[in-house]
C-alpha cells in the first residue's frame, strides 16, 4: 500500500498507466514495476523455476530472484526482467511467467506437490534408462515444465549498440563509498566514469532514513550528483551495470539505455554494452542483505527488511498494513522503527538474540525464530515456536553479504572475515581495482565515506595523482555485525536458492551422498547457477553445508562468481553483428555494373565477386559458365582481378629479399618482365603463389592469390622487421589503389589495341612482360600475364578510374563477339591448364607434391627451403598432384571425393588420395578435375575409383596429366 | 578518343545526423612515404622544404592548408594534398596511395560519441587530440584515425570497404542521435 507523505523517488503529480497481466493499473513516475506492484498490494508476482511455487518480490534491485516479468508483446517481448529494475512508464505491458493457464492457476503447481520426488539429483537418479529416452523425451519436457520466461522465435531486431570508454578512474556504485570517492578522485584531476546500476545516484541513501552532512542522505546524494554532473572530468552513467572485470583494466558494462522510455526513434538502442578501460577503479558495489532460510520462508509477502526500507522511504510503499520482521540484530529494529514512524503496524518483531531491546508498541520475541508461515498466494501468518500470528507481511534481515562479485572474476576468491562474518575482497584480487565500503564489510555510512576517500587515495596515487584535502561529511556511525543466523532448522522446506528453488534440505542430501566439495554441491543441487548467481543465496547455502559436513565455512570454501554480474542480452553483447554480420563487405570497382549485368555475387574471402553473367535464354549456371569458357578460348573475355593482392616492394635489398621469401630466384629478373613465383612457409610447404613484376630498380610489385593477400603480406612485415631488420626494404599494400582487369582470349590484344595508346605486339610487350600504358587518356600498367591458357593481359588503371575502365572493356569486348566472365568460368578456365589455386595449395602440400619442386632454386637459401629438403617431403608416394577425367564421358566429379586403387574395398585404410577441383570443361566435353594421388605422376594413365561417401557417388576416373590443354602454351605466348 | 571517368568511393557522401556530420574528404593526392637508406632526417628536411611540414614521428598528424603528413606505421608515413617533390622522392621511398583510400572526415559536437561505438582507442583529448592519428580498427576494418586541428576527425579507409564503413558510422551516428534526442 502507498504511505502518504514518504517516497522521495517518485513523483505523485505524474500519474502513469502501466498493465500487469492484462490487469489495468496506475503508478507514479519514478515507480519501478516492483513497487507500483506493492503499492496495489499485488503480491503475487510469479511462479518459481522448478516446483512452481506462488512467489512475490522480495527485493529491491538487480539481487530480485523471485519477480522475474515479460516486458512488452508479441516479437518485441523481453523475458526474464526482474521487476525492481523494469521503470514505469505509460503504456507499459508486462506479465508473469512461467506459469499456465495463469498466475493465479498455474496447473504445473502440481510439481510442488510431488517436491518430495523432485529433490536434489532427482533427474540424475531418474532419468538414467531407458537410453534414448533423455534427449527425445525426458529433456523436452523437464524444459518444457521448469524454465524462466521464453523468447519470441522471431529474429530480435530490437536496436542495441556497444561503446568503448576510457578514463583514469572508475568508480563502479554509487553509495556513500562511491559518491565521495568519485568526488576525491575527481577533485584531485582524474577523469572519473561513475557507473550506477540504479536510475540514480545515492546507494543505500536513497533506502534509508538518515542523515549525511546534517541533510537527509538522499538530499545529500542528490547534491553530490549535481556537483559532479558539473565537473567537466567525470562522466556520470546511470542505469548502467559493470558486469566483468578483465585484463589490463578493461570492464564490462550494460547501460540501460531505451527500455525505460517509449521512443519514435527506431534507432534508439534499447541497451548499450560498454567496453570501460580505467587505469585504476574504486569498487563501491555495496553488500546485499541475506534472507534466513526458514520453513515456506518463499510466500509472496516476505521481503528483505532491506528492502522493505527502500520502498517505504523511496517509493512511500509498505508491502502489508500489518508487517512483521524477523531478524538478527538491529536491521530488524531499524525496519520495525522505520515502518512504525510511516504508520504501519508492527505487532511481532522476532529477534534470535536473546537480549534483544524493546520497542514501543510492538512485542520483541527475543531468542525466537520464525519456524513455518501459511498463506499460499499471500501470507497470512508466521508461526513462532507454539504461536500462530496472523500478520500480512514479514520483513527478514539475515545480515549482509558483501558485492566481491567482480573481485572474483580473475580468478581470485574472496577470503573469510570473522569480523563481519563473510566473504571479503581477497587483496589485490583485480590489478587496479580498489573495494570500499560496504563490499569490503564496512557497513555503517561514517566508515563508508572515510574508506571511500582511502580508496580514492590509493587509486590516485596508481594514476600519479595527489588527492586532495577533503573534509568528511558526518554521517552515521557504527555498524553492528551480529551473529548470523543460517537458517531455522525444521522439516519442511526451507528456501536456500529463491531463483533455483533449492533448499535447506537438498543441499543437506547432496552432503549425504558425499558432493560435499562446495563446488560438487552446486553442481548436485543448483544452487547459485541461476541467473542471479546465487546473489541472495550463496552463504547461507554454504553455511548449511559446512554444518552439515562439520567444517567451517572458510574449511568449506566458496564458489566462484563469473562474468556477467547481471544477465546480459546476446543482441547487446553482439551489437553491430545481426544479420549479414559484422565482416567487412569490399567490393571491386566493377561491383555495381556487374550486379546490373545480373551476375549473383559469390564471397571470396571479404570479397564480392560476379559467378557469371547470365545471358537471355540460359537458365542454369553452367550454360552461362560453358559460354564463358568458351568465349574466352574462342574470342575475348573480361574479368575484374582487382581482389589479388598486391604489395609494392621497395628498396635497396628488395630483390635480395624476395629471393629470400620466394622460393625461386627473383634477383635475376629485369625492369618491364614479370615472374611467376611460390612462395614457401618455414615448415617447407606452400604458402602462396602469384607474379611479381620487376618495376624498375629495386622496386616489385608483388601478386598475391586473394585469399592470402593480409597473410602474405603479415609475413612479409615480419621477414622484414624481425628476420632481415638491417635489410632496405620498403613494403606497403597497393591492393586497393589499382583496379586489374584480366582480359583474356585470342582476340585480347586485338581488343586491347582498340583501347590503349601504346604498341601493345610481341616484341613491344612479350609474354610475362609489363609495360605503362596509356588507356583513356589515364596512366596505367599492362601485364602480359595469363590465368586461363589463352593470350592473357591484365590492364591496370588508380581504382577511381575502375568502374569507367570495366565498362569500357565489357562494351569493347562485345564488339569482338566477347564479354565478361565470372569466377565460375575462370576456375574451369584454370583446371584446364592445370593452374593450382587455394583449393591445391591448402596448407598441407610441398612444392614438390604439386610438381613444381624444380621451382625451389638449389643455388640460393629461401625461407622453407631447409624443412623442404626434409626427406619425408620428397618421397614418391606421397600425395602428388595430377589430373582426372571420369572414364564414362558423363562421369561425375566431386571435389572433396576420395580416390581408390580399383578393387581395394573404399575404406579409410585404402584411400589413395583426394579430388581437390572440379568443373566442366567444354573444350573437352565431360567434367575434368585435379587432386592428388600416390604416387600421382607414376601413375598416368591408371584408373581408380573416386568416391564420395557424403554424396554417395563412385566415379571410375582416369589419372591424367594435370594440364588438359596446350600442354606447350603456346596459346598464350601467342 | 575515350575518356575514363573518375569516380570517388563514395560518390560524394554528406551526410548531418543530429550534431554530427559525414562526409567524403576529397584529396587529390596520397603519398606513402618512407626513409631510405639516407635516414628519416634527409627525408624530414626535404618534406619540410617542399610542405613546411616534418615527417610525423609515431601517433603524430600536422596539417598546413590542404596539405598534411601523418604517420601511419613504422617508419612510414602519408603525405596528403600534394605530390611528392624530386628532392622527396630521392631522400625517401614513396608509392602512389590516392586510389587505395576511401577518407571520409566526420565532425560536431558528438562525433567522438559516434566514434566511440566503433573504435576501441582513447579518444580523448589528453591521448589523441589535434595533431593526432591512430592506426586501429573501426568495426572490423583497417582505419587511419586522424584528429585535426579543428576538432574534426579524418577517417581513412580501404576503398573496397567504403561503403561499409559509411554504414556502419552512419548507424553510429543515429544512434548518439537518438540517445540525444531520448525523452526524459
Amino acid at each position: 500500500m502507498r504511505i502518504p507523505g514518504l517516497g522521495h523517488g517518485i513523483d505523485r503529480n505524474r500519474k502513469v498507466g502501466f498493465s500487469f497481466n492484462h490487469r489495468r493499473l496506475t503508478g507514479f513516475g519514478g515507480d519501478t514495476v516492483a513497487s507500483a506492484l506493492l503499492a496495489k498490494d499485488i503480491k503475487l508476482v510469479a511462479r518459481s523455476f522448478k516446483y512452481h511455487r506462488p512467489r512475490g518480490v522480495m527485493a529491491l534491485g538487480s539481487e530480485e530472484p523471485n519477480a522475474l516479468i515479460t516486458v512488452g508483446t508479441g516479437d518485441a517481448a523481453m523475458p526474464n526482467l526482474r521487476a525492481t529494475q523494469v521503470e514505469l512508464m505509460a503504456g507499459l505491458k508486462t506479465r508473469s511467467q512461467n506459469a499456465w493457464p495463469s498466475i493465479e492457476a498455474d496447473f504445473l503447481a502440481v510439481n510442488d506437490f510431488v517436491s518430495p520426488f523432485l529433490s536434489a539429483g532427482f533427474y540424475y537418479k531418474t532419468f538414467m534408462w531407458p537410453r534414448g529416452f533423455w534427449e527425445k523425451l525426458y529433456e523436452p519436457f523437464i524444459r518444457r515444465a521448469a524454465g524462466l520466461g521464453k523468447l519470441p522465435m522471431a529474429h530480435d531486431l530490437t536496436p542495441h549498440e556497444k561503446a568503448f570508454a576510457h578514463c583514469d578512474v572508475l568508480v563502479i556504485g554509487s553509495g556513500p563509498t562511491g559518491l565521495i570517492a568519485a568526488w576525491a578522485a575527481a577533485e584531485a584531476g582524474a577523469d572519473v566514469i561513475l557507473c550506477e546500476e540504479d536510475t540514480m545516484l545515492g546507494g543505500r541513501l536513497l533506502h534509508e532514513n538518515e542523515e549525511v552532512d546534517g541533510t537527509a542522505g538522499h538530499l545529500w546524494a542528490a547534491d553530490m550528483s549535481e556537483r559532479l554532473a558539473a565537473m567537466p572530468n567525470v562522466r556520470i552513467m546511470t542505469r548502467t551495470t559493470v558486469t566483468g572485470a578483465y585484463d589490463t583494466g578493461v570492464y564490462g558494462a550494460l547501460e540501460r539505455v531505451g527500455r525505460h522510455v517509449f521512443s519514435p526513434d527506431e534507432a534508439l538502442p534499447m541497451e548499450c554494452f560498454w567496453r570501460i578501460t580505467a587505469r585504476a577503479t574504486v569498487l563501491a558495489a555495496g553488500a546485499l542483505e541475506r534472507p534466513i532460510a526458514f520453513e515456506n520462508n518463499d510466500r509472496p509477502g516476505i521481503l528483505l527488511s532491506a528492502a522493505t526500507r527502500g520502498y517505504l522511504h523511496r517509493y512511500g510503499v509498505a508491502p502489508g498494513s500489518r508487517v512483521a520482521v524477523f531478524g538478527t540484530g538491529p536491521d530488524a529494529h531499524r525496519t520495525a522503527r522505520d515502518l512504525k514512524a510511516a504508520g504501519v503496524e508492527v505487532p511481532y518483531l522476532v529477534d534470535t538474540r536473546s537480549d534483544a531491546p524493546a520497542l514501543e508498541d510492538t512485542e520483541v520475541i527475543s531468542g525466537a525464530r520464525v519456524t513455518g508461515t501459511r498463506g499460499r498466494k499471500a501470507l497470512r501468518s508466521i508461526t513462532v515456536g507454539a504461536r500462530k500470528l496472523e500478520v500480512d507481511a514479514l520483513a527478514v534481515a539475515g545480515g549482509w553479504t558483501p558485492s566481491v562479485h567482480l573481485t572474483c572474476h580473475m580468478n581470485h576468491r574472496p577470503v573469510w572475515d570473522e569480523g563481519v562474518q563473510a566473504f571479503v575482497p581477497a587483496e589485490g584480487a583485480v590489478p587496479g581495482m580498489v573495494p570500499a565500503g560496504a563490499c569490503r564489510g564496512v557497513y555503517s555510512t561514517a566508515g563508508c565515506l572515510q574508506d571511500g576517500l582511502r580508496a580514492a587515495s590509493d587509486v590516485l596515487d596508481m594514476v600519479g595523482l595527489t588527492p586532495l584535502s577533503l573534509a568528511l561529511p558526518a554521517a552515521e556511525n557504527g555498524a553492528e555485525v551480529p551473529t548470523p543466523l543460517w537458517h531455522v532448522p525444521g522439516q519442511g522446506r526451507a528456501w536456500l536458492d529463491f531463483q533455483n528453488d533449492v533448499t535447506v534440505k537438498d543441499v543437506k542430501l547432496a552432503a549425504a551422498e558425499n558432493y560435499a566439495s562446495v563446488e560438487h554441491m552446486k553442481r548436485y543441487t543448483t544452487q547459485g547457477m541461476a541467473p542471479d548467481q546465487g546473489k541472495n543465496s550463496n552463504l547461507n547455502a554454504l553455511a548449511v553445508l559446512a554444518e552439515a559436513t562439520g567444517r567451517s565455512i572458510p574449511e568449506t570454501g566458496t564458489t566462484t562468481f563469473r562474468p556477467p554480474y547481471v544477465p546480459v542480452a546476446l543482441g547487446a553483447i553482439g551489437a553491430g553483428a545481426r544479420g549479414a554480420g559484422f565482416a567487412p563487405r569490399r567490393l571491386t570497382t566493377s561491383d555495381p555494373d556487374s550486379r546490373a549485368m545480373g551476375a549473383p555475387m559469390i564471397e571470396a574471402g571479404l570479397w564480392f565477386r560476379p559467378s557469371y553473367f547470365p545471358r537471355s535464354g540460359e537458365t542454369h549456371w553452367r550454360d552461362s559458365c560453358d559460354r564463358e569458357v568458351k568465349m574466352v578460348r574462342e574470342t575475348v573475355g573480361v574479368t575484374d582481378v582487382s581482389t589479388l593482392g598486391k604489395i609494392d616492394i621497395q628498396g635497396a635489398d628488395a630483390a635480395r629479399f624476395l629471393d629470400l621469401v620466394y622460393a625461386n630466384k627473383f634477383s635475376t629478373l629485369k625492369p618491364g618482365k614479370a615472374r611467376y613465383g611460390l612462395m614457401l612457409r618455414e615448415d617447407g610447404h606452400v604458402m602462396d603463389d602469384g607474379t611479381t613484376a620487376c618495376l624498375g630498380d629495386g622496386h616489385y610489385m608483388m601478386t598475391t592469390t586473394t585469399a592470402a593477400a593480409g597473410p602474405v603480406m603479415s609475413h612479409l612485415e615480419f621477414v622484414a622487421q624481425c628476420l632481415v631488420p638491417d635489410w632496405d626494404v620498403h613494403l606497403i599494400s597497393a591492393t586497393e589503389q589499382w583496379a586489374q582487369f584480366a582480359v583474356a582470349g585470342p582476340m585480347a590484344r586485338a581488343m586491347l589495341e582498340t583501347l590503349v595508346d601504346d604498341a601493345i605486339d610481341d616484341a613491344t610487350l612479350p609474354f610475362m612482360g609489363w609495360m605503362d600504358v596509356t588507356v583513356g587518356g589515364v596512366a596505367g600498367r599492362l601485364f602480359r600475364i595469363s590465368f586461363s591458357g589463352e593470350m592473357g593481359f591484365e590492364i591496370a588503371v588508380p581504382a577511381r578510374y575502375g568502374a569507367s575502365l570495366f565498362r569500357l572493356l565489357i562494351a569493347q569486348a562485345g564488339a569482338f563477339g566477347g564479354g565478361a566472365y565470372g569466377m565460375e568460368a575462370l576456375n574451369v578456365l584454370r583446371i584446364e591448364k592445370g593452374f593450382i589455386t587455394h583449393s591445391e595449395i591448402h596448407g598441407r602440400v610441398t612444392a614438390f607434391d604439386v610438381g613444381m619442386e624444380g621451382m625451389v632454386s638449389k643455388k640460393k637459401d629461401c625461407i622453407g627451403f631447409a624443412a623442404s629438403r626434409r626427406e619425408g617431403l620428397l618421397r614418391d608416394d606421397r600425395e602428388r598432384l595430377i589430373g582426372l577425367k571420369p572414364v564414362a564421358k558423363d562421369g561425375q566429379l566431386l571435389a572433396g571425393a576420395h580416390l581408390f586403387t580399383q578393387g581395394d574395398k573404399p575404406i579409410r585404410v585404402n584411400d589413395q588420395g583426394y579430388v581437390t577441383s572440379v568443373g566442366y570443361s567444354p573444350s573437352l566435353g565431360c567434367m575434368i578435375g585435379l587432386g592428388f594421388l600416390r604416387s600421382g605422376p607414376d601413375r598416368i594413365g591408371e584408373r581408380v575409383r573416386m568416391v564420395d561417401h557424403l554424396r554417395k557417388v563412385t566415379t571410375e576416373v582416369e589419372i591424367c596429366a594435370p594440364v588438359f590443354l596446350d600442354p606447350e602454351g603456346e596459346r598464350a605466348r601467342g | 578518343m575515350v575518356k575514363l571517368v573518375p569516380q570517388s568511393p563514395l560518390g560524394d557522401l554528406d551526410v548531418t545526423v543530429g550534431t554530427v556530420r559525414l562526409r567524403e574528404e576529397q584529396i587529390d593526392s596520397i603519398w606513402s612515404l618512407s626513409a631510405g637508406t639516407g635516414g628519416g632526417s634527409a627525408l624530414s628536411a626535404a618534406l619540410v622544404d617542399q610542405t613546411g611540414l616534418p615527417f610525423p614521428d609515431p601517433g603524430e598528424l600536422y596539417e598546413d592548408g590542404d596539405v598534411s603528413t601523418c604517420w601511419t606505421g613504422p617508419q612510414q608515413a602519408f603525405l596528403l594534398g600534394a605530390a611528392p617533390s624530386g628532392a622527396v622522392l630521392a631522400a625517401g621511398v614513396a608509392t602512389p596511395q590516392t586510389d587505395a583510400w576511401a577518407v571520409m572526415r566526420l565532425s560536431g559536437a558528438d562525433s567522438a560519441d559516434v566514434l566511440a561505438r566503433l573504435v576501441a582507442v582513447d579518444l580523448r583529448p589528453q591521448r589523441l587530440g589535434p595533431g593526432h592519428v591512430a592506426r586501429c580498427q573501426l568495426g572490423h576494418m583497417a582505419c587511419i584515425l586522424g584528429h585535426l586541428e579543428d576538432g574534426s576527425w579524418r577517417i581513412m579507409v580501404f576503398r573496397s570497404m567504403a561503403k561499409h564503413a559509411a554504414e556502419e558510422i552512419r548507424h553510429a551516428m543515429d544512434g548518439v542521435a537518438a540517445r540525444a534526442a531520448r525523452p526524459n
